[in-house]
């Protein structure tokens, strides 16, 4: 049972360093042994002055999803924190700027939308960070000083986290401690603490180990440690940290980044690079995803091992760029012309971005295919404390290589038992070989007769059933043992939200079990059919609007499935999730 | 639809919101509070910062109340300035609010002695919500009270400490007792009568000094006495709450000054409770009054006032309270004893 579980909101607008305060305060609270889960909203101009909110959610235990609802506000810009009041919980405490530049009508200070179990402080923000900085732009870092004095922080720890981060810039490290104690100071000599909320530890928790990182950080760690050496991409929200990370870090491995000028041409990059025999990575999101459909079919005639990171966004067409929602399923599925089998993968967890990047070099580099990893703008952008995996050193290379007698007679799309060829890189002398887009023979010629087709079809789905019988986990249940009253079944960052409410509706005494697959495509269809045989009912909640991952599963399943879909541009909380399992199951525990 | 807004989250200010909405269901209320905690019963706040009890308990309506009668409520959101002219009210925070009718229900403050006024830094208040949560918090510290003055909440402090095992010292105000004055024979008479109950009582003496000293403080008085303790609290009665309105026009003398119908002298602002000075026409005089009772009656009736009647606001009546069988009148304060503690 948690002690602590707090939702934390910064609101205010572009150039106020919201996204800035919310990434120290989930740092430093990471630091000091909570476990934390922050993820952003923001404008999707680059420039302007639109709306951004720093979620934080802070426990004494480990976090897999959102929270809905917050507890504590900070306003740092009163206008647009008035939208994030409704979303206070009945005890929630607000800290705002309580000498701002000029004098406001009623209603435009979010002092006066608060419910009437609210505990308001008043802090001048602007006024302390002039008086401590002489300038205005360290509002947010007085905020966090005010946020650290009220809850009895550790602030010594805090400030230490703090300059640290500052402490390349000249000046910038005294001038963000300026402001941080001039919070504090304001907050103990000026407020008292009367509200209940509190981040008081009996111990703190241990955290050797951890790592605070976004799923694009694990993403792009994976790829690393996957030894990843070519990586080529269009910027795009939210997939571009990975290239950025990359950009940085890759060529110090010897490896290549390369920023294309659109998506088509990032995915024809990689297309070579791995034909070479790199391993070899693009990332992007939906609109790019479509402009790649043609390559993914590609890469499946020429059996060549590709890894795409989809992270989705609002769709369709440009949609909504930094909103999140998982409405790219059936086109990471299906998404080309033809049958086209490819491996696909939605990890649901930041440490799962990691661990399933990595993966992904392999499947891709094992089975010639390629892999679809399916993240999402929150997967993407949302920080948790993580312990990454260690990466098998026996799956760095997994390239099948052609035996010596193989080689007497090098087909690059032989046909094998297991649907995977043994591949040379080019340049190998005796295994040379062709590929293109059309239809070929095991030697690569051109073939458009229907027994080809018929058999090499056969050949690139048996990959599929031997991945799933070699290297695809099986599903995995939690929530009660047995027969189930109700079932639920997810997928990506919607998982976090189920594990919780599954573990909260059992701690309730409700029968329910959940079933997570990473991969979804190839699917173990026999645990999903035995899994609903268990269950009464079945809940598939997911973030976009006609249930595509449920239309997935109805494709191998019989049984009836409720829906919860959502396109509220958040992600679901595990109280949503909760909600619908007590809406279903009702006294029938 | 009318704006009513009220300043004062106390027994006045919360029983008018309630009249107001009860005669006028589609009106807006709001109703302005610089504490930052709900509206308690204030009778209770010595047990709380001196027992186990929870704050909540303490709390008369809970959020849910507001809620449901549509009163907007803001806690923590002092008022700076009334400008009758434009109908208007400003929040420390800069909001202006913009009124139809006003009612200032700001109660009253600590009266800080002249002669005490040096060593205000050193002396801790105790009325409110806020006080209280304060002064529990040292409470585990605190094992010897001085209470400087005489007042009802000195009473209340003395009924709370003694059961809890606190020594407490009261250096008895020479002037007075408020909020009634006491003639000689009645001083000696309480002098007494708490003496009786373990209470050090120094008796027509004056505080001198107050010095920080071992990590807690030293009183010294005119009559000799040194007193080393952990707490010195203000117990010098109070005085209207009115800093707020030194620009507004409105006429102010000991409180603001209202007719019987508790009508200030600007146009649709009333005043009522500890803050008012109301005339008596029986009296031909303005009297302040305070206290649980008079703050109910006048709250109520000067929402019902705000809303068309013409009522007359009655003069206050005495409460009593009982020290070691000693008989004491009051003005306003609920009826209490500090027999049935000790």
């Amino acid at each position: 049972m948690r002690k602590i579980d707090l939702t934390i909101e910064i609101c205010g607008s572009s150039g106020d360093g919201t996204l800035a305060a919310g990434d120290i305060l989930a740092m430093t609270l990471s630091h000091l042994g909570y476990h934390t889960l922050s993820f952003d909203v923001y404008p999707a101009e680059i420039r302007g002055f639109g709306k951004c909110v720093a979620h934080t959610r802070v426990s004494d235990a480990p976090l897999y999803s959102v929270g809905r609802g917050v507890d504590v506000l900070v306003s740092l810009n009163d206008p647009y924190s008035i939208e994030q009041a409704p979303s206070l919980k009945e005890r929630a405490v607000v800290l705002f700027d309580s000498w701002p530049l000029k004098e406001v009508g009623e209603g435009e200070c979010v002092a006066g939308h608060l419910k009437p179990g609210n505990y308001l402080y008043g802090v001048p923000m602007g006024e302390l960070s002039q008086r401590s900085t002489h300038g205005w732009r360290s509002r947010n870092i007085v905020a966090l000083g005010a946020l650290a004095g009220l809850f009895d922080m550790d602030v010594d720890g805090f400030l230490e986290r703090l300059t640290s981060k500052f402490k390349k810039k000249a000046g910038v490290a005294e001038q963000v401690a300026a402001a941080f104690k001039a919070g504090v100071d304001y907050v103990r000599e000026n407020l008292l603490k009367i509200d209940p909320l509190s981040l008081a530890l009996d111990k703190k928790p241990e955290q050797k180990g951890y790592a605070l990182l976004s799923g694009n950080e694990a993403a792009a760690q994976g790829a690393l440690d996957a030894k990843c050496r070519f990586y080529a991409g269009y910027p795009i929200t939210p997939a571009t940290k990975i290239m950025e990370i990359l950009s940085a870090r890759l060529p110090r491995e010897g490896g290549t980044v390369v920023q294309t000028e659109d998506e088509i041409s990032a995915i024809g990059m990689v297309t070579g690079a791995a034909f070479m025999g790199k391993r070899a990575m693009t990332a992007t999101s939906g609109p790019g995803l479509c402009l790649m459909s043609e390559f993914i079919g590609y890469n499946v005639m020429a059996e060549n091992s590709v890894v795409i990171l989809d992270g989705q966004r609002g769709g369709p067409a440009t949609g909504l760029p930094t909103k999140t929602e998982q409405s790219d399923l059936m086109m990471a599925m299906f998404g080309t012309n033809g049958d086209a089998p490819r491996i696909v993968v939605a990890p649901t967890s930041v440490a799962e971005c990691h661990y399933w990047v990595a993966e992904a070099f392999y499947l891709a580099e094992k089975y010639q295919v390629p892999v679809i990893v399916l993240s999402d703008l929150f997967l993407a952008t949302c920080k948790t404390n993580v312990i990454l995996a260690k990466i098998d050193p026996k799956k760095l290379a997994a390239n099948k290589v052609p035996t010596a007698e193989q080689m007497k007679d090098y087909r690059r799309q032989l046909v094998t038992d297991d649907g995977v060829s043994p591949r040379t890189i080019p340049g190998t002398v005796g295994g040379e070989f062709v590929v293109s887009g059309l239809e070929q023979d095991e030697e690569g010629t051109p073939a458009y007769d229907a027994k080809t087709h018929t058999m090499m079809t056969e050949k690139r789905h048996r990959k599929m059933r031997t991945a799933l019988e070699n290297d695809v986990p099986r599903p995995e249940r939690f929530g009660c043992n047995g027969k189930a009253s109700l079932g639920v079944l997810s997928w990506g960052s919607t998982m976090g939200a189920v594990v919780e409410a599954v573990e909260r509706a059992c701690e309730k005494g409700h029968k329910v079990a959940a079933l997570k697959q990473v991969v979804l495509n190839p699917l173990h269809v026999e645990d999903l059919k035995a899994f609903c045989a268990d269950c009464e009912t079945l809940l598939v909640p997911e973030l976009n609007y006609g249930g595509q991952f449920a239309n997935w599963l109805s494709m191998h399943v019989s049984a009836p499935m409720r829906r919860l879909c959502r396109v509220n541009t958040r992600p679901l909380s595990y109280q949503d999730v909760l909600e619908e399992i007590e809406n279903i199951s009702g006294d029938g525990k | 639809m009318e704006h009513y807004v009220i300043i004062g989250g106390g027994t006045a200010g919360n029983v008018a919101a309630e009249t107001l909405r009860q005669g006028d269901a589609q009106a807006r209320v709001t109703l302005i509070s610089a504490d930052p905690t709900h509206y308690v019963y204030r009778h209770r706040l010595a047990d709380f910062a001196a027992t186990e009890e929870s704050f909540d308990s303490l709390i008369v309506h809970d959020p849910k109340w507001y809620e449901d009668r549509k009163v907007q409520l803001r806690l923590a959101q002092p008022v700076v300035q009334v400008r009758p002219s434009d109908k208007s009210i400003l929040l420390a925070h800069r909001e202006r609010i913009t009124y139809d009718k006003l009612l200032i229900c700001s109660g009253e403050r600590h009266r800080l002695p002249e002669y005490l006024s040096p060593f205000d830094k050193f002396i801790n208040k105790f009325s409110s919500g806020r006080d209280a949560i304060m002064l529990k918090a040292r409470m585990d510290r605190i094992e010897h009270v001085t209470l400087l003055g005489g007042d009802s909440i000195g009473l209340q402090l003395i009924s709370a400490l003694l059961p809890a095992g606190k020594k407490v010292t009261l250096v008895m105000d020479e002037y007075r007792f408020w909020p009634f004055e006491f003639d000689d024979k009645q001083k000696d008479r309480m002098a007494e009568a708490l003496s009786k109950k373990g209470v050090q009582v120094l008796k027509d003496d004056f505080v001198t000094d107050v010095q920080k000293q071992n990590g807690g403080l030293l009183v010294k008085t005119r009559g000799g006495a040194r007193i080393a303790t952990d707490e010195a609290i203000l117990c010098s009665g109070m005085v209207p709450s009115l800093e707020f309105l030194a620009d507004s026009g409105i006429d102010m003398q000991e409180g603001v000054l209202v007719n019987e119908r508790l009508e200030t002298s600007a146009g649709q602002v009333w005043a009522a409770g500890g803050c008012a000075q109301i005339y008596h026409p029986e009296l031909n005089d303005y009297r302040c009054s305070t206290g649980y009772v008079n703050a109910l009656v006048q709250g109520e009736l000067a929402a019902r006032n705000m809303m068309g009647a013409l009522e007359n606001a009655p003069l206050c009546e005495p409460g009593k309270f009982r020290i070691s069988g000693e008989e004491f009148t009051t003005y306003g304060w609920k009826g209490f004893s500090l027999d049935e503690k000790n």
